[in-house]
């Protein structure tokens, strides 16, 4: 490890900078709406950046999402929110809701992150976190999940991550932007002593250590896929023909080509079963505005005056035909 | 290395949340009463997700978290423009989405991220078509603030800068503060 002062590249530095600009406002948000007091979330939030600052260098940037929200979930402030936290009375479901729940809710409608980067955010399978979400769901009085509770409740979020007022964001990049001008070992390759525990209490779940077995059970799945795949190919060539010998590389087989239909109607239609899903994709499909989502790139293609692209790899024709005519009065004398 | 392990580039039209879904979503045909204001040329939704197969169910999450991505004011446009497209005659509709479906899928989605960015997009694809994943959100994020002459300054330059520097000219458009950018953008502008 280099002395505490190792020069960062202003690239580094950019680059870090940028994530955190690009990340804090959702961040804010998840920590203020999981803890229900603004001040103890800039805190935490706070520390969390200085720490993130701390690792990220150590850190491959296309984890940098998944560390920096680790470190923020796994904050005593935000992973159990003290009593006496204080919501608005659009968001009264949330105080509801037990705070595994609410973060859970929380990463998906506020942080924007899809299931399984959120289940591994909190250290969970994803099918825990999808039970997770589940439990959040509003319900109507029937107990089923309440579609457009849930909507209001996404607006509600997505409102107030629009409403931030950018002082309180200005306030959060102070101790990232002078890494330098904090004391003791506030620098970018040394993690800050009192943060860097955060990052190292994520262990503490049991069960929790699954990258060893994660690991070995990817390496076992793909061997064997590889190996049944290999297996299977052979006998099914030793079965259809003669090996034609061809060179490496070349496509050797002479047999006819089978074609066969698939069936296309009776493919049996299966939704997945878990819970949350089933709750977030009724929410979904019960959203008027679906069908709009769902087109959105078509409206927003005729919103614009529904352009066609120029297409460079073709040899240009002279010109587009004139969108309206009398525009190309000049010729005339 | 988890997730991500080669740094992955990342299309920005690829929904914010979303795997790589499949294009289009070929759903079941029409049926007779819609609930939505839908125009009448687009197939309707069925509403329980047992009727949808897991790749259009995915498709669809990932269409939906893109468009609660988008900022009001891009949403209001485009639903002004669906209702000016449910009040096309059917079969202007249907020329019009034919039209939309032939193009290129890179251009098609660029139109995910709201007529704004979308209109710009193939112009500033260049520079922030493929990007890595870690710069995907603070990308769109920063390309979002942009008043429309810097963004009009940006395409210029995603459009004259060779790709080998693409990379370094993003990196350090993005690093930039807020103050910083028109400045970078004369600059760049200029050779």
């Amino acid at each position: 490890m280099t002395a505490a002062t190792a020069p960062v590249s202003s690239t580094a530095a950019g680059a870090l900078s940028a994530f955190l600009r690009g990340v804090e406002r959702r961040a804010l948000v998840v920590a203020e709406l999981q803890c229900g007091d603004p001040t103890v979330a800039e805190q935490a939030l706070v520390s969390v950046m200085r720490a993130f600052a701390g690792i990220a260098s150590d850190v491959p940037m296309a984890q940098w999402p998944d560390r920096f929200w680790i470190l923020l979930a796994h904050r005593t402030p935000i992973r159990m929110p003290a009593e006496g936290g204080q919501w608005s009375p659009g968001l009264a479901h949330l105080p509801a809701l037990a705070p595994p729940a609410r973060l859970a809710l929380l990463l998906r409608i506020g942080g924007g992150l899809d299931e399984a980067a959120a289940a591994q955010i909190l250290d969970l399978p994803v099918a825990d976190y999808q039970q997770a979400l589940a439990e959040a769901c509003p319900r109507d009085a029937q107990g089923h999940p309440d579609a457009a509770a849930w909507r209001a409740l996404a607006e509600q979020v997505q409102q107030r991550l629009r409403d931030l007022p950018l002082s309180r964001l200005q306030r959060l990049q102070q101790p990232v932007a002078a890494p330098a001008a904090a004391n003791e070992a506030a620098s970018w390759r040394t993690p800050h002593k009192a943060d860097a525990t955060p990052a190292r209490a994520r262990p503490r779940r049991k069960g929790g250590r699954r990258l060893p077995w994660k690991g070995l059970l990817i390496v076992v799945v793909t061997a064997g896929v590889l190996l049944g795949g290999a297996a299977w190919w052979k006998h099914a060539r030793q079965v259809g023909e003669p090996m034609a010998s061809a060179p490496d590389g070349a496509v050797a087989d002479a047999g006819p080509v089978q074609v066969e239909e698939l069936p296309a109607d009776d493919l049996p239609v299966i939704a997945p079963a878990d819970p949350a899903d089933a709750a977030s994709d009724a929410a979904m499909l019960a959203d008027p505005e679906l069908g709009l989502a769902r087109d959105a790139d078509l409206y927003a293609w005729f919103a614009a005056g529904g352009p066609v692209p120029v297409d460079e790899s073709q040899p240009q024709p002279s010109r587009p035909e004139p969108a309206t005519a009398g525009l190309e009065t000049s010729t005339d004398e | 290395m988890s997730k991500s392990f080669p740094c992955l580039v990342l299309g920005l039209a690829l929904a914010a949340t979303a795997s790589a879904a499949p294009h289009a979503l070929d759903l079941p045909p029409p049926a007779p009463t819609s609930a939505t204001p839908a125009p009448v040329t687009a197939p309707a939704i069925p509403a329980t997700p047992a009727a949808l197969d897991p790749a259009q169910l995915r498709a669809l999450r990932s269409r939906y978290a893109a468009w609660q991505a988008l900022p009001e004011p891009e949403r209001a446009r485009i639903r002004e423009a669906a209702r000016a497209v449910a009040a096309l005659p059917p079969a202007q509709q249907q020329t019009l989405r034919q039209r939309f479906a032939e193009q290129d899928q890179r251009f098609r989605d660029g139109w995910l991220l709201g007529p704004q960015l979308g209109q710009l997009f193939p112009k500033l694809q260049g520079l922030f078509g493929y990007l890595p994943a870690e710069q995907r959100e603070p990308a769109l994020a920063i390309l979002r603030q942009l008043s429309s002459d810097q963004l009009a300054q940006l395409s210029l330059v995603a459009q004259r800068t060779p790709p080998q520097e693409r990379d370094q000219v993003r990196s350090q458009f993005l690093a930039l503060a807020p103050g910083a950018r028109d400045a970078w953008l004369k600059q760049n502008v200029g050779h």
